[in-house]
């Protein structure tokens, strides 16, 4: 079980890493226009297209 | 495409097709049907663009785009000069060529034009980059100033339909985007926190049935301390600044014993990590701060909502004005100038269908004013020489000089907007009758926990401290200060989906003990706009004829009366070739066809064509006349009237069978008042009211102990709707009533007044069902914790059961909402 002892720190890492991101993304605006993107998925295609 | 199977609705705004049709090709041959000249260049645009997915994926029709569509860049030529680059274009580079903008664009109706106006621009040489974001209306937009300038980019825009307004954010919404985005890291930071704290806790609980070594026991829980803690000082910080507040004004809320209770468990949880004795709470704390900022975080964005309305408004103020210099009353110069440039004394012009940028006196000799922005009163008043307009109202005359008397915040408009941002700032969803009575629950909480605490001191027990925290965390308010807020929170949303916007949530507790509602009458009991109730013919003509007449002969002309004709026409079809029309203010329009000419207008107006003496026209429902004649004869008259809602009746039928009495408060003084009241079956009338004497009404009856509901829709309800209980405005009625009500009809539907009260009565019977479980429970467990018996697992257990049954049972109101 000693292996936790290295892992759970690992996780803690991660979860820096994680909020770091989440932080990062939302003062980028990612987050002002949530209805947007819902539908972005549905209109992008439009350059396979031509 | 929906728009093959309409083929008699314009394929760009669905508009019925009255008048010429011109048609647009598709890639596929076939033939498109467009109702306008504006219409087809639009859509002539997207499709050459390669952009028609637009037509497939928009959920909200354009308005007809009609023929002010300009797509000839020199008509924005004015926007290149240095004085309105310099106030609303960054330039980042040394060059001088990199810009940036942002420009609010008036016409996104749903996600598909975002799609349409990003892909556009960049599409275009010079454009870098292009942000649209569909919930504010912004565009940020990039470009070379090398290869592309400013009047291109509105062109461009113009040529596809949208119509683009210069500036700069609002500090309203630079705060509401700020704030957003703040609770939105607050919430995930705590919610990922939450996540981990857990997974530690899941082992030291597996740990307590199952045995683990006492080092592994230790080291979770300094793990679980370790991410509690800088979690805990961020998260934590809004409930226990409220808290601290509140505490230095002496006043009781909520965040208080919150605070209290959260550094309790958390100080417990320390101490025995720290001595290795007692049990950790580390995981509960998490959740508690989770869903606490969770509920926190939906009440702001139902409050960020309703601002919304007012931002768009005022986002249609223009960005530059017309400054004019004179010389001895002669325009000899005038400059586009940012409207921040501004000030008192300067003249400017406004041509016809702009909007005034400043409050100011009217130089020029008469003119209309739209003013129903501020008023909610559809018919344009005439402002002549020396009157006073308003920024924000539109002109209907011909072009006018205005000599500026108020600019920027001094303006109406800005101090109606001073007042929301007021209200929004002091205005938090809860209930205060809950909230007291729970923070009173608290208060003895932490009493008993002290004087437990003490005992065990005074007995020589070394355990004090811990049994004292034990109460406190088996009495912990989780349940209890999530029982209100939550239940109004899921029945605010719920009711918002319905299309009621619930501003103050004090409705939902308010509603069941009204006594009497007040009605105003113009756009609230009626729809508020013109409507043909009934056509006289006085000549030999057939009905249809007369009405094609009259019609051709209000074409043009921008007045509701004519709209009422307008929107017949379109109706019906009718094919009505152009006429030169010549419009007299405030009285009608004449126009010549085959040498004979006609009137329509005023009664006076066309009885002086005829010269035949003014005679008395009266109707007895005071409905508006207009007549139509020609020289020699009058040919008919037709009576205007603005009709009651068809659900107005059903409304008031209810209102009386729940032994509430509905009572007409208008500022109305006509006949019409009397007739719709008899239609309606109101026995109580205040009519012709000023706004003053409708506050006093409402007071009188709020003085005699009765609880008092208005429904209006216009200024002149605001102040009353300050002193009533509960207030609605209608979602068409004008901002000040928006925003002076506790609730907003947005789809104008009255008989949502009855779902409130259902729902109403509903939450009512959640809040008292979870206060009664959380109480219940807290008061079952303490007396067992004060004999320190409490196995600590099982409160912690216990306490996060509380929680969850509480949400699950508030989350029962959304039932019947989708």
């Amino acid at each position: 079980m000693e292996i936790i002892m290295f892992l759970i720190p690992m996780s803690m890492v991660i979860l820096i890493l994680v909020i770091t991101i989440f932080c990062w993304a939302i003062k980028d605006g990612q987050y002002d226009d949530i209805d947007k993107h819902a539908k972005a998925i549905l209109l992008d295609d439009m350059n396979d297209d031509r | 495409m929906t728009a093959r199977a309409l083929m008699d609705l314009c394929f760009h705004c669905h508009q019925p097709l009255t008048g010429e049709v011109y048609f647009v090709t598709d890639k596929s041959g076939e033939q498109l049907p467009m109702c306008c000249i504006g219409c087809k260049v639009v859509t002539e645009t997207i499709l050459t663009l390669g952009l028609n997915q637009f037509y497939q994926y928009r959920d909200v029709l354009p308005k007809q785009a009609l023929s002010d569509i300009n797509i000839n860049s020199s008509d924005y030529e004015s926007f290149n000069s240095p004085e309105i680059y310099q106030q609303y274009v960054d330039i980042t580079d040394e060059a001088k060529t990199h810009c940036q903008s942002t420009l609010f664009i008036e016409g996104i109706n749903c996600t598909a034009c975002a799609w349409l106006i990003e892909n556009r621009l960049l599409q275009m040489d010079g454009i870098l980059s292009c942000q649209v974001n569909y919930t504010n209306q912004f565009a940020t937009i990039e470009w070379n100033n090398s290869i592309i300038q400013l009047s291109d980019i509105f062109a461009a825009l113009s040529a596809i339909g949208y119509k683009a307004h210069l500036s700069q954010l609002l500090d309203l919404e630079k705060n509401i985007k700020a704030t957003n985005r703040k609770s939105l890291i607050r919430l995930g930071v705590a919610g990922f926190g939450m996540m981990q704290v857990m997974m530690m806790a899941i082992g030291l609980y597996a740990g307590a049935f199952n045995g683990i070594e006492s080092s592994y026991r230790s080291f979770l829980q300094w793990v679980s301390m370790m991410i509690t803690l800088p979690i805990f000082v961020y998260v934590s910080q809004p409930f226990i600044k409220n808290a601290y507040f509140a505490l230095k004004h002496k006043r009781l809320v909520m965040d208080l014993p919150i605070s209290i209770a959260l550094v309790a468990i958390l100080l417990q949880s320390l101490l025995a990590t720290l001595y290795h004795q007692g049990e950790v709470y580390f995981d509960s704390i998490c959740m508690f701060l989770f869903f606490l900022t969770l509920g926190r975080y939906l009440e702001m964005r139902a409050r960020h909502k309703s601002s919304e309305v007012l931002l768009k408004l005022m986002k249609l103020m223009p960005s530059t004005a017309t400054k004019v210099t004179l010389v001895n009353n002669k325009v000899v110069d005038q400059k586009l100038v940012p409207i921040e440039q501004l000030q008192v004394g300067d003249v400017v012009s406004v041509t016809e269908k702009q909007t005034f940028p400043a409050d100011g006196l009217l130089m020029s000799e008469a003119t209309t004013v739209n003013e129903s922005m501020l008023t909610g009163e559809f018919l344009p008043k005439k402002r002549i020489k020396g009157d006073l307009v308003s920024a924000g109202t539109i002109q209907l005359g011909q072009k006018v000089l205005v000599k500026i008397t108020k600019i920027g915040g001094q303006t109406k408009l800005m101090s109606i907007a001073r007042l929301l941002e007021k209200a929004q700032r002091d205005h938090k969803i809860q209930s205060p009758i809950a909230d007291r009575f729970a923070s009173y629950f608290i208060a003895f909480v932490l009493v008993i926990a002290a004087i437990t605490g003490f005992v065990w001191f005074q007995s020589g027990s070394e355990r004090w401290l811990e049994i004292a925290l034990s109460v406190l965390v088996v009495a912990c308010p989780c349940a209890l200060s999530l029982a209100t807020p939550i239940a109004l929170t899921v029945a605010i949303n719920t009711l918002s989906k319905k299309g009621l916007l619930i501003l103050k949530s004090h409705i939902l507790e308010n509603l069941s003990a009204v006594k009497y509602c007040f009605f105003d009458k113009t756009g609230t009991l009626t729809k508020g706009q013109l409507l043909l109730d009934e056509i006289v013919n006085h000549s030999s003509m057939s009905e249809e004829v007369i009405l094609k007449l009259a019609c051709q002969l209000e074409q043009m002309v921008s007045h509701p009366v004519a709209h009422v004709f307008q929107s017949i026409a379109g109706k019906k079809n009718f094919d009505l070739p152009l006429l030169k029309t010549q419009h007299f203010l405030n009285a009608g329009v004449e126009a010549t066809i085959n040498g004979k000419t006609y009137r329509i207008g005023k009664p006076d107006f066309v009885l002086q064509l005829q010269k035949a003496s003014s005679k008395l026209f009266r109707d007895p429902q005071n409905r508006m006349i207009i007549l139509l004649g020609d020289q020699t004869q009058m040919i008919a008259s037709f009576y205007l009237s603005d009709q009651i809602r068809s659900v107005s009746e059903k409304v008031i039928n209810w209102l009386r069978n729940r032994k509430i009495e509905p009572i007409l408060l208008t500022g109305d003084g006509s006949k019409a008042v009397d007739y719709a009241a008899d239609r309606l079956g109101i026995k109580t009338v205040y009519k012709d009211q000023s706004p003053e004497q409708k506050y006093q009404v409402i007071k009188k009856y709020s003085d005699q102990g009765f609880k008092t509901m208005v429904v209006g829709d216009g200024s002149n309800d605001s102040i009353a709707m300050g002193a009533a209980d509960i207030s609605f405005s209608m979602g068409t009625g004008t901002v000040l009533a928006k925003t002076a009500s506790d609730g907003v009809i947005l789809n104008d539907d009255l008989s949502l007044i009855k779902t409130v009260a259902d729902y109403s009565e509903k939450t009512q019977k959640i809040i008292r069902q979870n206060m009664i479980w959380s109480i219940g429970y807290n008061l079952l467990a303490m007396p067992v914790a004060i004999l320190g018996w409490v196995e600590p697992f099982v409160a912690v257990i216990g306490m996060s059961f509380s929680s969850i049954i509480v949400t699950v049972n508030a989350l029962r109101l959304r039932k019947g909402a989708d």
